[in-house]
């Protein structure tokens, strides 16, 4: 319990609430299909992703792990989630890269037109924007079968000609609690306040801190992940449903609910679905959720995770 | 008594084709109402004669008050663009595009990378954003309703009568 004590006293010093404009941290969309079928819950992770998650959840990966990510929203955002884990004599090491990237954005000019009388916009080219958050984390056991893991994030971005970058550490502990088998998670992100991405243009966007408490609760072949977050002054609720059948047991069933916020902070809610396969030490997972975008009803994710 | 057999003759073997010309608000051509399907004029149109009526000018921008539209299909004469691209709400931006029609009532939606629809606006016809011609919008703060926008791609798209007529995107810088 003192560890737990000393989580929240450090993290009370450490959020703030400054109203300011947030930069958006890429992987609020989740971190790859398992983690979105459960409504975006972390610490539940067994594979080297959890490195974009709570890190001490990588005392659940094997020896080596690597793990891909990938999907494409409204058919325009491209994005790709790849990290690898090991097993070192005192914990887990891992390093993951996850990008966001759009292309063939409209460059434009203005221009009199003199037969109208008005100025006019028109395309001359086009250009790409690139959104990546690079990731180092260490996980270590410590005493009464807790894990305690701390990351270091890299955030970069480019939009056109201009860049921007900054740098940011998260914090998470899974600990028992002491009845059968159910453990709590805490994760903090960015806990350096006041920490910004700073642009080539002179200006900057701050990096948001970012709390997320969960139980895992084992009900039998069930578990269930509540999940209570906070994140630019919004209280945020999730809550994953897994469920592995014992008559198949490389198969999981995974359901979720999700409060997400928007780039605007404004919070939206979803179900998402999903299920799991577990082929040998390969582990392939699928998610299912509703899109608001008008030309598509829905958006669907796969990842792969490799253990040995 | 030549020049008037002359003039009789030509009248009657001239078979008139009747065609509505549709021209750009800066007079460019753009396409044409054949209403005589019987007589190929696809590779052999010419224009003998023009009349024009109730043509308004008003500080250099020419507008037509004979405003018969309804066989103009709903399109952009110029497509939606943002000014400067990227943006930033900081300095503000310009949306522009050019109407075919003026009576099109248009919805605007703007979804974020993550697929949320983050804002919808309405623009009614004949009123800025709905307007024959160039529209120009304003795009600031006041427009995202004093919300601030993070750094990245939106993805808009603009709807005539529940259809999709365009979409595109623009980026924002801080």
């Amino acid at each position: 319990m003192i560890i737990i004590k000393l989580f929240f006293i450090f993290i009370f010093f450490t959020v703030s609430h400054i109203q300011a404009t947030y930069y958006m941290v890429i992987s609020d969309l989740g971190i790859s299909a398992q983690s979105i079928a459960l409504g975006n819950i972390h610490g539940y992770s067994s594979s080297s992703e959890a490195i974009f998650s709570n890190p001490a959840s990588l005392i659940n990966s094997q020896d080596y792990s690597f793990s891909i990510f990938s999907s494409k929203v409204m058919n325009e955002v491209d994005y790709l989630q790849l990290s690898l884990t090991a097993d070192i004599d005192f914990g887990s090491i891992g390093a993951g890269v996850y990008h966001q990237k759009v292309t063939d954005i409209p460059a434009t000019y203005q221009y009199m037109d003199s037969n109208v009388g008005q100025t006019k916009i028109q395309q001359i080219g086009s250009y790409a924007y690139k959104n990546s958050l690079y990731k180092i984390a260490y996980q270590s056991p410590v005493f009464k079968q807790s894990s305690l893991g701390i990351s270091f994030n890299y955030y970069h971005i480019s939009v056109d000609t201009v860049k921007g970058s900054g740098t940011n550490f998260d914090i998470g502990i899974i600990t028992p609690l002491p009845f059968n088998s159910i453990k709590t998670s805490f994760y903090a992100q960015n806990i350096i306040p006041n920490r910004r991405v700073n642009y080539s243009n002179n200006q900057s966007e701050l990096l948001p801190f970012i709390f997320s408490s969960s139980i895992i609760i084992p009900i039998y072949h069930l578990t269930l992940i509540p999940q209570i977050s906070y994140q630019k002054s919004q209280v945020l609720f999730s809550s994953g449903l897994s469920y592995t059948p014992a008559f198949l047991p490389y198969i999981d069933l995974l359901a979720g609910y999700k409060q997400q916020l928007d780039y605007l902070s404004n919070k939206h809610q979803k179900l998402t679905f999903g299920f799991g396969l577990t082929l040998f030490a390969l582990d392939i997972y699928y998610a299912y959720e509703r899109s608001d975008y008008f030309f598509e009803d829905h958006n669907t994710y796969v990842s792969l995770n490799y253990e040995l | 008594m030549i020049k008037k057999l002359f003039i009789l003759i030509f009248l009657t073997i001239h078979t008139s084709v009747m065609a509505e010309l549709i021209l750009h608000q800066s007079n460019n051509f753009i396409s044409y109402n054949h209403f005589n399907p019987g007589i190929d004029i696809h590779h052999n149109l010419l224009l003998l004669s023009s009349s024009w009526s109730g043509i308004n000018l008003s500080i250099g921008n020419t507008q037509t008050t004979n405003n018969d539209l309804s066989n103009v299909r709903a399109f952009f004469t110029d497509l939606p663009l943002f000014y400067p691209s990227p943006l930033n709400l900081r300095d503000g931006a310009v949306l522009g595009y050019g109407l075919s029609r003026n009576d099109m009532d248009l919805e605007l939606r703007i979804y974020d990378m993550f697929g949320f629809e983050i804002i919808r606006k309405h623009f009614k016809r004949n009123e800025n954003g709905g307007l024959l011609g160039y529209n120009r919008i304003n795009i600031n703060q006041d427009f995202f309703n004093n919300q601030s926008l993070p750094a990245g791609v939106y993805f808009y798209i603009f709807l005539h009568n529940d259809e999709p007529l365009y979409n595109d995107k623009f980026a924002v810088i801080p």
